[in-house]
């Protein structure tokens, strides 16, 4: 295995990602303590949460539209694309190596260059949370925050409600990730290689 | 602006107006065995002129008769009074015209005069609600100036709570009330400036006031909750209205006590759970969840972290 360097995360994904990171950490904070609130238990103030919620909402639409633009007008986009043949395979193969593969010390299957920035693993999950759930979240958050465009009811069932669910539900899946996107970043050579790629933008080993 | 004004006036010349001739014809088609009596008052009193006998030649000549006098015919059938004849409130002399001036000084009833301890509604706790409002600063004000009237307008007052009518109705007939004097120019003696434009600069604090005044009702916020009625009428000052948001936006919430108080229990008898009303009209973040997904997510998360944990140990075990 050769030790080179490449440069993975330009300065503006990594901008971005610092931006969407400290947003979505926020959001999760307020989001839960919205959706928990009770009457004595107030280490946050209701409007306070919902200030900061709001607030941090629509800079995160901004940040997204910025990481949409900039995917566009990049190649980085190429890295989001799936592979549709073959793809359940190389999911398995990945999601085995995470599951024994690394405890018997294997080669890891799928060696990240820039090529091939994402393993299938990381490529479904980003994909998936980045051009679907984030998306979804933040219509049903802007539709909350404008609610004259909601439906009023259908089927006996508030338009509000169904729109908060999925919102919640979206929410509960970003947090699911995010710790799970936390974890796996430690699966580098060291268990702060990625973390130093995330912020000096160079990729240093070829594994994991 | 020209656009949605034309709109309004299509839409009521399409809609509202041919629904409100139907439900005159309705209204008119029901039993009124007072309608004969009370037409000898609404002929002048339901009309915007009146007859003026001219003295001495026989001849009558038109005159206007002011606002404040005349009565919605439509609306009074509707009432919960409908049935009343006029002079079962006013006195029997208004029957001449024109009417003896001192009969302004006849004192008006009451609630309470007639319904003070009479068992057909009890369930709405009169004596209660009296004292309620008594305490209210309202009823500091001049009494012929304010009264139980001031909001129950005589002449059309239908109680909406234990109706089933829907609960974004109700909101706006009970804000309706207060409405009425708070931003209505035509009511001088009360008016308090400006239109809603006002009353929703008065609550800046709270973010989508319109909104917000759709859903609940003034009461909700202005008004202490007294477990013994239904509605509560002790308008407490304003510094003592409610500001907290999690009064309402949290599982105990306040609402529950008042607006929501009486469809809940009614489906708490049929359908054996609370959410019920609220799930169907009204949606409150943080009052009302979604039990199930908060513990389906919670659960999802402790298994995560749980995950993680072991993977952790294996990878430093096996290191
Ligand atoms: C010929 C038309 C006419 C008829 C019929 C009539 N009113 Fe009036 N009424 C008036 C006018 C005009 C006024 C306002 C001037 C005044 O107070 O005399 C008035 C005023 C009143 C007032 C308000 C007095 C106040 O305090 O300002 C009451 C109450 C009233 N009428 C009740 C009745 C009742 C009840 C009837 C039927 C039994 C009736 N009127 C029949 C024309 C009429
Ligand atoms: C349930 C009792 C009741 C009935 C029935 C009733 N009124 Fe009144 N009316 C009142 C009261 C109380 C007031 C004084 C309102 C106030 O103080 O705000 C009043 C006031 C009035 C006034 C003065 C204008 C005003 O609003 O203050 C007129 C005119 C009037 N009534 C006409 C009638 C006519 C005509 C009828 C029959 C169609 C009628 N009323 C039936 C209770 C009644
Ligand atoms: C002049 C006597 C009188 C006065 C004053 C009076 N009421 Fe009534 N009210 C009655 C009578 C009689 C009935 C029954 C009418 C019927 O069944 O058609 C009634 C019916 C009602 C009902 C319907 C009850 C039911 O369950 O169907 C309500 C609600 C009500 N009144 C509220 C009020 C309120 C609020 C006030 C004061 C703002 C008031 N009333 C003033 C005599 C009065
Ligand atoms: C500041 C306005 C206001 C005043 C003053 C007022 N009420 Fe009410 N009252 C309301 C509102 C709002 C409701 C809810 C009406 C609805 O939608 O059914 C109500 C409802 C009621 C009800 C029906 C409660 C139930 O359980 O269904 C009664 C009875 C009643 N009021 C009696 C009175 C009496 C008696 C007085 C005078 C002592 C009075 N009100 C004065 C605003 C007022
Ligand atoms: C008949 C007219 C009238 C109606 C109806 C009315 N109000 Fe008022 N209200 C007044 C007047 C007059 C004042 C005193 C204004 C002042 O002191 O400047 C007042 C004062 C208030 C205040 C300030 C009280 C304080 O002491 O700080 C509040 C809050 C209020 N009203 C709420 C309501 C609500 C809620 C309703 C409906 C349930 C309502 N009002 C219905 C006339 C009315
Ligand atoms: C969410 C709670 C809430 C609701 C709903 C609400 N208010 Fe208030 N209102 C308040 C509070 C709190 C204050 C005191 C504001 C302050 O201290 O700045 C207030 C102040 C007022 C005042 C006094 C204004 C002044 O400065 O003199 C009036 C009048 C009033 N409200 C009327 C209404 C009316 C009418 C409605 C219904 C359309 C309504 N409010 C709905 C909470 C509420
Ligand atoms: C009197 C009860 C009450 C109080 C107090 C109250 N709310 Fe609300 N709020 C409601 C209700 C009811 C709804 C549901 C509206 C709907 O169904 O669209 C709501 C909806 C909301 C929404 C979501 C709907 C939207 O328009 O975006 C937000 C955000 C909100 N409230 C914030 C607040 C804040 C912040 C405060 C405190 C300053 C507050 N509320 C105080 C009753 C209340
Ligand atoms: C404190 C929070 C976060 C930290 C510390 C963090 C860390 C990292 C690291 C180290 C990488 C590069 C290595 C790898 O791919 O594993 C990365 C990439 C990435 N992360 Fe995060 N992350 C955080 C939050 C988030 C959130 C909330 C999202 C999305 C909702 C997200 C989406 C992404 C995406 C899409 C990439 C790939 C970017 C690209 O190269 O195009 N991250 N993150």
């Amino acid at each position: 295995m050769t030790e080179k360097k490449v440069l993975l995360y330009p300065v503006w994904i990594r901008l971005w990602h610092l931006l969407n990171a400290l947003l979505i950490l926020l959001l999760i904070i307020t989001g839960i303590s919205m959706l928990y609130s009770t009457l004595s238990a107030t280490w946050m103030r209701f409007d306070v949460a919902v200030t900061i919620h709001n607030t941090s909402g629509v800079l995160l639409t901004i940040s997204y539209l910025f990481f949409f633009l900039g995917n566009l007008f990049t190649t980085n986009w190429r890295h989001y694309v799936i592979q549709l043949p073959g793809m359940w395979t190389r999911l398995w193969k990945q999601f085995r190596y995470y599951a024994f593969g690394v405890f018997l010390k294997e080669e890891c299957p799928f060696p990240i260059g820039s090529k091939r920035k994402f393993n299938p693993l990381q490529q479904f999950t980003y994909t998936g949370m980045m051009y679907f759930i984030v998306p979804v979240i933040m219509i049903t958050g802007w539709a909350m925050m404008f609610p004259e465009v909601i439906i009023d009811q259908y089927l006996k069932i508030a338009g509000f409600k169904t729109t908060d669910v999925i919102h919640v539900a979206g929410a509960f899946i970003v947090f699911i990730f995010l710790l799970i996107h936390l974890y796996f970043a430690t699966m580098g050579k060291k268990p702060s290689t990625h973390y130093k790629a995330m912020i000096t933008g160079y990729h240093e080993d070829e594994t994991g | 602006m020209n656009i949605r004004r034309w709109f309004g006036i299509l839409l009521f010349g399409c809609f509202i107006l041919p629904a409100g001739l139907f439900a005159q014809d309705e209204a008119q088609n029901e039993e009124f065995p007072n309608k004969e009596e009370n037409a000898l008052c609404l002929k002048c009193h339901g009309n915007q002129v009146y007859p003026m006998p001219v003295d001495g030649t026989g001849e009558t000549v038109l005159l206007k008769m002011c606002r404040g006098d005349r009565i919605d015919t439509v609306a009074y059938y509707k009432g919960n009074h409908g049935t009343f004849t006029c002079t079962d409130c006013h006195s029997y002399e208004y029957t001449t015209f024109p009417h003896n001036p001192n009969l302004r000084l006849e004192q008006m009833p009451s609630c309470l005069d007639c319904h003070d301890g009479d068992p057909a509604v009890e369930k709405y706790h009169f004596e209660s609600i009296d004292e309620e409002y008594r305490k209210s600063g309202h009823a500091n004000l001049d009494s012929t100036l304010f009264s139980c009237w001031s909001c129950h307008n005589p002449h059309s007052f239908r109680l909406a709570v234990r109706t089933d009518i829907n609960i974004s109705a109700l909101v706006k007939y009970d804000n309706s009330m207060c409405l009425n004097c708070h931003v209505n120019p035509v009511n001088p003696d009360y008016y308090l400036g400006g239109g809603l434009d006002l009353i929703v600069a008065k609550h800046t604090w709270l973010p989508k006031t319109e909104n917000h005044f759709r859903n609940v009702r003034c009461i909700e916020c202005h008004a202490k909750i007294n477990e013994n009625v239904l509605v509560p009428h002790n308008i407490v000052k304003k510094e003592d209205a409610v500001k907290r948001c999690v009064e309402c936006h949290s599982t105990d919430s306040r609402l529950l006590h008042t607006l929501y108080k009486y469809q809940p229990q009614q489906a708490r008898q049929t359908k054996g759970f609370v959410n019920s009303v609220i799930s169907g009209q009204g949606y409150v973040v943080g009052a009302n969840r979604s039990i199930l997904l908060n513990r389906i997510g919670i659960v999802l998360v402790i298994c995560t972290i749980l995950g993680i944990g072991i993977h952790t140990t294996i990878r430093i075990i096996l290191k």
